[in-house]
């Protein structure tokens, strides 16, 4: 069930009012939440239910027996089965095909029958994401920063909670299990901002990501020579600016819907593209990801602590495993080893923030076409089609019109970048002082401007990670 | 109602929400009709509408699949018309890419037993409309059309599928969705749409009447029938089906107050030589099933003039040159003798008529 989709708007509607009505109940409230997650959870396929189910209740019960334990080798083996069976789970559905491929491969090219077991594995939608938030409960809970939650339906609700359930943001435990707890609320300040967050990501999503990967991203990967120059440097401008619509388009969708049920979801996306260096792109693109791999994966590497070669080691092995999170293909892994070269560099320049307002467009512009490149590697299936599509940029460019809806959707793409943190602030804070007729007014109008644009359900990439 | 949204604050928002929809809709009758287009739609539903949507009924109408697209210049055809006074008039088409004896009935029943030709309705008939390869699937609309919210009352519901009861429940947001079709204005494919629409009727653009609803619903229920049978196709299992169809269509033309007449587009002759079998089929059942009902079958591939390699894009589709000859020929063969002959109305010509077609099975 996508957000952008008939069946969706009905079930929130659904869900929306029961909710409320339930308000001042609390288990009553949690299981109905619970139902409608699983409920938006099986519309893709009922089987992946009871893979959900699996990785919930031996996460609940590792985490109560944690907090039953004081042996520190009685925790270190909890925390080794959670690991074992949330990676496990991951490895086998995302990553059995992938490796058995590649290892049958490397057995044949030293002259050895590979004659592995095969097996077609679906992947189910979202597990990349469940897996990590509740990896993340598991060891805060190991680390002692978080007490064991002693309800089923309360744990379960925060592993299945559907907003951020299939493609995040990937919420901590200490951030979402505390607002399960109490009494939900929401001011009319948070109706408008939650709906206007909905309205906003749709767009995102409707009017600059479908477009774009409809029109121009699709086109120049499929024949990038039939494009050739700067209309190949617009395909793939036209990516950046799709996969951003796309996923924080998502994430718009996801904490607008979270809020209208009274709940609060950690920002995902700042702004990427005026990022003025690959740290700082990284503060700023999937922060829920990048924070996660930060404290669970880098630091327990050893971080920053074992000197300057082994920081570098760390930050390419974290980013080379984030990239592999994303997807069982090498072009992932590439991605990954990119941006960890990439931070690796820029923490050995160790440069300053640049303070004039020429150096911060350079480093943006710079910084840009930097990630530019990884989506080059991120979107094609094989080393060949990125090289055919970088290729491109050295051919002369076809004499190509681009139609209007086009440029406006880079517009809006590159609009929503080149607008300072201030302005964009100002923006949101007249729109939300609007009277509220104004504002029904404003919403019926963004619903035109969507179904107008609007052409198919393109699913949302980040569906499939 | 503490902690609950939905107070006074909610209830204006819904209101404003619900007036910009009611208003909206209310200011659309006002709304030029070509911002109404909706901007995915195949160019066979734009002809679909742009006959619908003539003011003046044509004299002479062709109707057909690529074949009759490719093929026929309809300007050209009234062109030639109009050099003789007794034969003045105004020549269309209606093709319908990846057309079907199926198809040919619905067209029939749905577009232009409504508006049918003063004089002529010339339909070019295919052997494929009976055979289709296995390949091959009707995947011609690609409809995404917005009716009129009264059009829900006036729906049959049991029969209606998922993707059609979507739509129409849509339907009272057409008004809201109007403003921004403005933009296309801007869009450089409106004028491709323009251009297929006066193509089509043959007339200059500011003649078109603003599409009614009804018309509306039907071009986008013949798209959703159309591509609910497509789905059915398997090679030459659904021939009965369509020999059935075409039946239906056959008795549909007789209450036409026009004259009917049918054509087999050229094609090379190595075109035919593929399909032997299913030639046969069509000139021992199907043309015998056209002259029983009284109406002349002209086979164009009889004439060697329109069989020449270079008047052709593709083995089935005439290229520039060979859509004026063969426009030519239709004119002059097909028109005139339709046009001139003093008759019987409504049957076509009788079998006394000379006839102009030979099956290929005695020309070659």
């Amino acid at each position: 069930m996508l957000f952008n989709s008939y069946p969706f708007a009905i079930f929130f509607v659904a869900v929306w009012l029961v909710t409320w009505a339930l308000r001042n109940t609390h288990h009553p409230r949690v299981l109905w939440l619970l139902g409608a997650s699983y409920f938006f959870y099986g519309w893709w396929d009922w089987r992946f239910l009871f893979l959900i189910a699996l990785s919930t209740v031996v996460d609940f019960v590792i985490g109560r027996s944690l907090g039953r334990t004081e042996d520190g080798a009685a925790r270190k083996r909890l925390l080794l089965v959670s690991l074992v069976a949330n990676l496990g789970t991951l490895a086998f559905f995302k990553y059995w095909g992938f490796f058995t491929t590649e290892f049958a491969r490397l057995l044949e090219s030293v002259g050895l029958a590979a004659n592995l077991p095969t097996l077609k594995v679906l992947l189910p939608v979202g597990i990349s994401f469940y897996t990590f938030q509740t990896l993340s409960y598991t060891i805060d809970v190991y680390r002692r920063r978080l007490e064991p939650e002693p309800d089923l339906a309360r744990f379960a609700l925060f592993v299945a909670f559907f907003p951020q359930l299939v493609a995040g943001p990937i919420v901590r435990a200490r951030d979402l299990l505390p607002q399960i707890r109490r009494k939900p609320s929401l001011s009319p300040r948070q109706f408008d901002s939650g709906l206007a967050l909905i309205f906003w990501g749709l767009t995102k999503k409707i009017v600059i990501a479908d477009t774009l990967g409809r029109e121009v991203v699709d086109a120049v990967w499929a024949n990038p020579d039939a494009f050739g120059g700067w209309l190949s440097l617009l395909g793939i401008w036209g990516y950046a600016l799709q996969i951003y619509g796309d996923f924080s388009g998502y994430s718009d969708c996801a904490i607008g819907v979270a809020r209208l049920l009274g709940f609060e979801l950690c920002e995902n996306f700042n702004s990427p593209y005026r990022a003025t260096s690959p740290r700082d792109f990284w503060r700023r693109w999937h922060i829920s990801l990048s924070t996660w791999l930060r404290d669970y994966l880098y630091i327990s590497l050893g971080g920053n602590r074992g000197g300057e070669w082994k920081t570098y080691r760390n930050l390419i092995l974290t980013m080379l495993l984030g990239g592999l999170w994303h997807g069982a293909s090498w072009m992932f892994v590439l991605w990954g080893a990119y941006h960890g070269t990439l931070l690796a560099i820029d923490r050995w320049l160790n440069l300053p923030d640049p303070k004039h307002l020429i150096t911060t467009w350079l480093a943006r512009v710079l910084t840009f076409h930097l990630a530019c490149l990884g989506w080059v590697f991120f979107r094609s299936e094989s080393p060949q089609e990125a090289w055919a599509v970088l290729g491109s940029l050295a051919k002369p460019a076809a004499d190509i019109d681009i139609p209007t809806g086009i440029l406006l959707a880079f517009a809006l793409g590159f609009g929503t970048h080149l607008l300072p943190a201030s302005a964009k602030q100002w923006v949101r804070a007249r729109f939300l002082a609007l009277p509220p007729f104004v504002l029904g007014i404003c919403f019926a109008l963004a619903l035109g401007a969507l179904l107008n644009a609007f052409s198919s359900e393109a699913p949302f990439i980040y569906f499939q990670f | 109602m503490e902690g609950f949204p939905f107070g006074r604050h909610g209830l204006l928002i819904l209101l404003g929400f619900l007036a910009t929809i009611v208003v909206s809709q209310a200011l659309l009758n006002l709304t030029p009709y070509r911002i109404l287009i909706p901007h995915v739609q195949s160019a066979n539903q734009i002809r679909l509408l742009a006959y619908a949507m003539r003011e003046e009924p044509v004299d002479v109408l062709v109707v057909g699949s690529s074949r009759v697209l490719e093929g026929i210049d309809a300007n050209l055809i009234t062109k030639s018309m109009n050099s003789a006074p007794d034969t003045a008039g105004e020549a269309s088409k209606i093709p319908v890419q990846g057309m079907r004896a199926w198809t040919l009935e619905q067209l029939i029943e749905q577009f232009i037993a409504p508006a049918p030709p003063t004089k002529l309705l010339v339909v070019g008939l295919e052997e494929r409309f009976f055979f289709v390869p296995p390949f091959e699937a009707d995947s011609t609309f690609d409809i995404r059309m917005l009716g009129d919210p009264e059009d829900i009352l006036s729906v049959d519901w049991s029969r209606s599928n998922w993707p059609q009861l979507r739509e129409l429940s849509l339907t009272p947001l057409r008004g809201i969705q109007a403003p921004f079709g403005a933009l296309r204005v801007f869009d450089p494919r409106v004028p491709e749409y323009i251009e297929i629409l006066h193509e089509s009727r043959g007339q200059p653009a500011e003649n078109f009447k603003p599409l009614s609803r009804v018309e509306f619903l039907r071009a986008r229920n013949l798209g959703d029938k159309i591509k609910e049978r497509s789905k059915t196709y398997t090679g030459g299992a659904l021939r009965t089906f369509e020999v059935n169809a075409f039946k239906r269509a056959l008795k549909s033309l007789v209450g036409l107050p026009c004259r009917v007449a049918f054509v087999r587009m050229p094609v090379l002759e190595s075109f035919d030589r593929d399909q032997t079998a299913e030639l046969e089929r069509f000139y021992d059942d199907i043309v015998p099933m056209v002259r029983a009902a009284g109406y002349p079958f002209f086979d164009m591939n009889s004439e060697p003039e329109l069989r020449l390699p270079e008047l052709y894009d593709n083995p089935s589709h005439l290229n520039h040159a060979g859509r004026r000859r063969a426009s030519l020929w239709m004119a002059k063969k097909v028109v005139e003798l339709g046009l001139r002959y003093e008759g019987d109305l409504g049957r076509g010509l009788p079998a006394g008529a000379p006839t102009p077609g030979v099956p290929p099975s005695q020309d070659r």
